[in-house]
């Protein structure tokens, strides 16, 4: 490759790592970081530093929006490290390599505080991998759903160099060193892709779709061109129904699946598609307990009530102290009719979690009514009244 | 699974001498008899060469128990075939003695042996009571390995003594005449001189042509031999009076005989030895047409695939079956013939394997090797006789793989199959002229990693439980045989009373998920519980667990003789990975217990420790070998640091004040409900 070839390269890298955060849910909002004034800027870690210990203060630091101890967990040499082994040709470099972790270092604190904006970040656990690395497994939440981060850090230093919002394919460094490739890859055909990117970037989501469904299927069937696309078009403000459609037809033809489809089938009734898109999550999301409880109300919408109980069932053991699995469970049980389910969700309800239960906090429930009516409601009520 | 223990021969440090004296076992008897030679036993007088040896019987009451061994004789002729005679005087002093030495069992091969029976004597206060009469012998088969599939045609003559007492002296003599033509009448013999018992006399000597030279070696003893030669006849004589017991201590490696022995052999070096056994496998140039067109179909196919098709042919469509019968202890069956009868043992294999492979251009031998000796083979003076196996070394790019055609169940890919590692071996090839190190380079390690996850919902429901057992190399062998022997339900129920010794009242949620990664040898197996016991509330209404990360303990185990003398065995090669995770109902710190403890030595890694996580307690335990057998010399530093892993076996804890929550009553109503769903519907759909 020529050293101008490169140069072009680099600079199209550098100009989308800005959507390499691009939130997985939900539209992220464009208002500017609220960021705390760091207190000191001077951030040391223990000596005995734990896992735990590590994630807990970072969990704090993404709630917090604490800039400045964001940043000194980011380890920028070794995010070039990571670059020169996941893309040994492209990153040959040394300033350019340098200079490409740190902007990237510069996007991951600015797309962890844009998140930290819309979101609520729960740490879940973490895992050694190998014996150098761990992944570090989150969760981030807000009223209009849930989704899944992973962190990737050293396993010595605790210190992060990569950030994997699991709705995309591709972590952050993979996508740089993919995206890069792309063009290696298809130098007959960079005009074609830049023509893509471009309008893309100016947001022209019907000439995006012109562009991208007259693509060489090869190309089209690129997992890192249709990462960047998804990421850049969940980024947007309006919706383009045509290009999402189109887009949803690529990754469907390669069995490919992405929790931000979730919404799109659920729209149309197809929940069975909706569930793969939940299946297609890492393990890690899968089978935590909010994951547990979309499975259970989606199997339910789907009228397969056996399965529904039984995610039911095991989002209440993943999360045995979070009321949410058990509102979903009595969802499940009404729309299942499975009234002893229900009464037993209720009381569960009322004396671990001291809610009140009365009967206008089951009639916002789809399908009360039915419930309110049958014998086990009426003798349950029966039962309380008398003690 | 076949046996490893595949050739007829057997070391001849192992003699028939020390079974008959230390055997108690009852021979099965054979229903038929492969051996189409008639067994000839005969009675007649001690042979002229042989040097009756006396001996002397002291007083009952200083005599040890249950038996006294007086006399055990070994004489052997060489000038004219092979002659061995054995001769045993012992006395019996206590009924248990009597249970274990009236039976009198004399094994040989008629398809090249007879047996010559010269005295069965008792005598009783100096008295002869008892005296052999032909109607007295019986000649039995036997067949010890028929369930390994292999077939020797050795038979036994039986006397059973009658009206044996306590104080009577057995005195009984034989001689086994002829050798195994397949050894072309070399030379190669051996004595054990030293046994678990006292014995008050041994002779041993060989009688050979002084042309022949022999050589001779004694294992653990200071005993001197003598060498005398008159005319055309040296006598190589050794003599040892009062010989001590000799203590077996338990777990010793393979290799190790910790019996004094003596061994002979004509053999110059490992280069003769080279030289017999390549022209034994040297029975076929031109394959029969079956076995042309087979060779022409693999050579349709890409090399790779074809070398894996070879290995694959001879592991898992010739059925494993050793008639080893007279030459064919030792001598292989041709090529066309184990193809066509699509049966064989190791060498049989071996031998078309080798020919299935240079067909295909690939440099390709059978190997012989010993399963037992291993690496040590190189300790005994040069012979046929310490073999008991034959594998193949292939040799691609450079990399020699040892293969074993006896296996089944491999990984499918030659650069994934799980090699043994036997140390040393002779390729039988033109151009061998010593023992070669058949230490494999690759796949001769074995991992197990082990993952248990268990979720609790509260502190006294059932917990769900969910293990996930990966192997590698010699495992995943095992393994899949068993998989497909015993088959899935099967092992699922193993599997499941197993846990059961430990929880009682435990229930499968899911049949075994079993993934088998055949082209890289792997496979995973997925075990899905509901264990009701997990918790255990105290009088302090704390709730107790404990987690048990001791997989390890299956493979090491402290030996009944922790002050040894000889050395210890252990598994080797092998890496442990025993990681149990408890997730728990809430965030309750354990950061305190969190470290990990490192036990080193020259033999073993081990590691272990306790994890804290949010909500997820984790106790691991990693291990793994570094040797195949630990020194004497270094037995109690290495047995005290197997006492402190053995003590890092087990997790235990609890958590206090779990009868607080006012919901417990309610949630652990639902739980029973939902878990009865869940065992239901695994029954529904007949799991």
């Amino acid at each position: 490759m020529s050293k101008g070839c490169f140069s072009w390269i680099h600079i199209v890298v550098v100009a989308f790592i800005c959507i390499l955060n691009g939130c997985a849910g939900t539209s992220s909002q464009e208002a500017a970081p609220s960021v705390n004034t760091p207190k000191s800027l001077e951030v040391t870690e223990p000596d005995t530093l734990t896992r735990f210990g590590f994630n807990q203060g970072l969990e704090n630091d993404l709630n917090d929006k604490n800039l400045s101890r964001l940043q000194s967990k980011i380890d920028v040499l070794l995010i070039a490290q990571q670059l020169r082994t996941l893309q040994p040709q492209q990153f040959l470099n040394p300033l350019i390599t340098a200079k490409t972790a740190a902007d990237i270092k510069q996007q991951l604190v600015s797309g962890m505080l844009e998140l930290s904006n819309t979101f609520t970040w729960h740490y879940l656990h973490s895992e050694l991998i190998g014996s150098d690395k761990i992944a570090a497994y989150y969760r981030i939440d807000n009223d209009e759903g849930y989704s899944y981060i992973t962190f990737w850090l050293s396993a010595d230093s605790y210190k992060i160099y990569d950030f994997h919002p699991v709705s995309f394919h591709f972590s952050t460094l993979n996508f740089v060193g993919e995206f890069t490739q792309l063009f290696t890859k298809y130098s007959d055909r960079q005009a074609q892709l830049a023509e893509l990117i471009l309008a893309s970037q100016k947001n022209e989501w019907d000439t995006v779709t012109a562009l991208y469904q007259a693509l060489d299927a090869d190309i089209k069937a690129e997992p890192v061109l249709n990462d960047f696309l998804l990421r850049k078009y969940s980024q947007m403000k309006n919706d383009s129904p045509e290009f999402m459609a189109a887009l949803i037809r690529s990754y469907e033809q390669q069995n490919l699946s992405s929790l931000l489809f979730e919404s799109y089938y659920i729209q149309q009734d197809n929940f069975t598609q909706a569930i793969k898109m939940v299946e297609g999550l890492p393990e890690f999301a899968r089978q935590d307990s909010k994951m547990l409880s979309e499975m259970a109300i989606l199997y339910a919408y789907n009228q397969d009530f056996e399965p529904a109980v039984l995610h039911g069932r095991r989002a209440i053991f993943a999360a045995p102290n979070d009321n949410e699995a058990y509102f979903v469970l009595l969802q499940v049980s009404l729309l299942a009719k499975d009234y002893d389910l229900s009464i037993e969700l209720i009381e569960v309800l009322i004396s671990k979690f001291d809610f009140i239960m009365g009967q206008d906090v089951i009639a916002e429930f789809d399908d009360s009514a039915n419930f309110m009516r049958s014998d086990q409601y009426q003798q349950w009520l029966k039962t309380r009244s008398l003690s | 699974m076949p046996s490893h223990r595949l050739y007829r021969c057997k070391s001849p440090l192992t003699v028939l001498l020390f079974i008959i004296l230390c055997s108690s076992s009852v021979n099965s008897y054979a229903t038929s008899r492969l051996n189409a030679h008639e067994p000839q036993v005969s009675i007649v007088a001690v042979p002229e060469w042989i040097e009756v040896q006396d001996f002397e019987v002291g007083d009952l009451v200083d005599l040890v128990s249950p038996s006294h061994y007086h006399l055990v004789d070994k004489q052997i002729n060489g000038i004219q075939g092979k002659q061995v005679y054995s001769r045993f005087v012992y006395s019996l002093t206590d009924p248990s003695g009597i249970e274990s030495n009236s039976n009198i069992r004399i094994r040989f091969n008629p398809a090249y042996e007879t047996l010559q029976i010269h005295a069965i004597a008792v005598n009783r206060l100096g008295k002869l009571v008892n005296s052999l009469s032909p109607a007295d012998v019986e000649v039995i088969n036997v067949e010890d390995r028929q369930s390994s599939n292999i077939y020797s045609g050795e038979v036994e003559a039986v006397i059973l003594l009658k009206d044996i007492r306590v104080g009577d002296v057995v005195d009984y003599s034989y001689t086994l005449v002829g050798n195994n033509p397949v050894f072309a009448d070399k030379f190669s013999a051996g004595a054990t001189i030293g046994w678990s018992i006292p014995v008050d006399k041994v002779n041993v000597s060989v009688l050979m042509p002084s042309e022949r030279a022999i050589q001779y070696k004694i294992f653990k003893s200071n005993a001197q031999l003598n060498v005398e030669t008159v005319g055309q006849i040296s006598t190589y004589r050794l003599g040892l009076t009062n010989t001590t017991e000799v203590y077996e201590e338990d777990n010793l490696p393979a290799w190790y005989n910790p019996y004094p022995y003596i061994q002979f052999s004509e053999y110059r070096n490992w280069q003769d030895v080279a030289q017999w056994a390549n022209d034994l496998f040297d029975v076929e140039h031109i394959p029969s047409a079956d076995l042309a067109a087979y060779i022409s179909q693999l050579k349709t196919k890409p090399i790779d695939q074809a070398i894996n098709a070879a290995i694959d042919f001879s592991q898992n469509q010739i059925r494993y079956l050793g008639l080893e019968l007279g030459e064919n202890s030792h001598r292989p069956n041709s090529p066309s013939e184990t193809f066509a009868n699509r049966q064989g043992d190791c060498k049989d294999k071996s031998l078309l394997l080798s020919v299935l492979l240079n067909q295909l251009g690939i440099t390709a031998n059978p190997a012989l090797v010993s399963t037992s000796s291993r690496a040590h083979v190189s300790d005994y003076l040069p012979t046929h006789a310490v073999f008991d196996h034959a594998i193949v070394e292939i040799q691609v790019d450079g990399v020699s793989y040892w293969i074993d055609p006896t296996m089944t169940h491999q990984g499918s890919q030659l650069d994934s199959k799980f090699q043994t590692d036997y140390g040393l071996a002779l390729v039988v090839a033109p151009y061998t002229e010593g023992l070669t190190s058949a230490r494999p380079t690759i796949n001769f390690d074995s991992k197990i990693a082990v993952k248990e996850f268990i979720v609790a919902a509260d502190y006294a429901s059932p917990v769900e439980w969910t293990v996930t057992t990966t192997v590698t190399g010699r495992e995943a062998d095992s393994l899949r045989y068993r998989i497909k022997s015993e088959g899935q339900v099967k092992l699922a129920k193993a599997y499941l009373n197993f846990y059961a010794k430990r929880f009682a009242k435990i229930e499968s949620l899911r049949p075994l998920q079993i993934i088998d990664e055949r082209q890289q040898n792997i496979i995973t197996v997925v075990e899905h519980y509901l264990v009701p016991e997990f918790w255990l509330l105290n009088a302090q209404k704390n709730a107790e667990f404990e987690l048990h990360a001791d997989y390890y303990s299956h493979y090491a185990q402290l030996p009944k003789s922790i002050k040894r003398e000889q050395p210890l065995a252990m598994y080797p090669n092998l890496s442990i990975n025993h990681k149990v995770t408890l997730q728990l109902p809430e965030h309750i710190d354990f950061s305190t217990d969190e470290g990990t403890e490192l036990f080193e030595d020259n033999f073993v890694n081990f590691a272990s420790s306790i994890i804290y996580d949010r909500r997820l307690l984790t106790f691991q335990n990693s291990y793994t070998t570094k040797g195949e057998y630990v020194d004497v010399a270094q037995v109690p530093e290495h047995l005290a640091l197997l006492s402190e892993i053995a003590n890092r076996m087990n997790y235990y804890n609890s958590i206090t004040n779990v009868t607080d929550d006012p919901g417990n009553i309610a949630l652990q109503k639902l739980l029973l409900n939902l878990n009865q769903r869940r065992i239901a519907q695994k029954e529904k759909a007949g799991e």
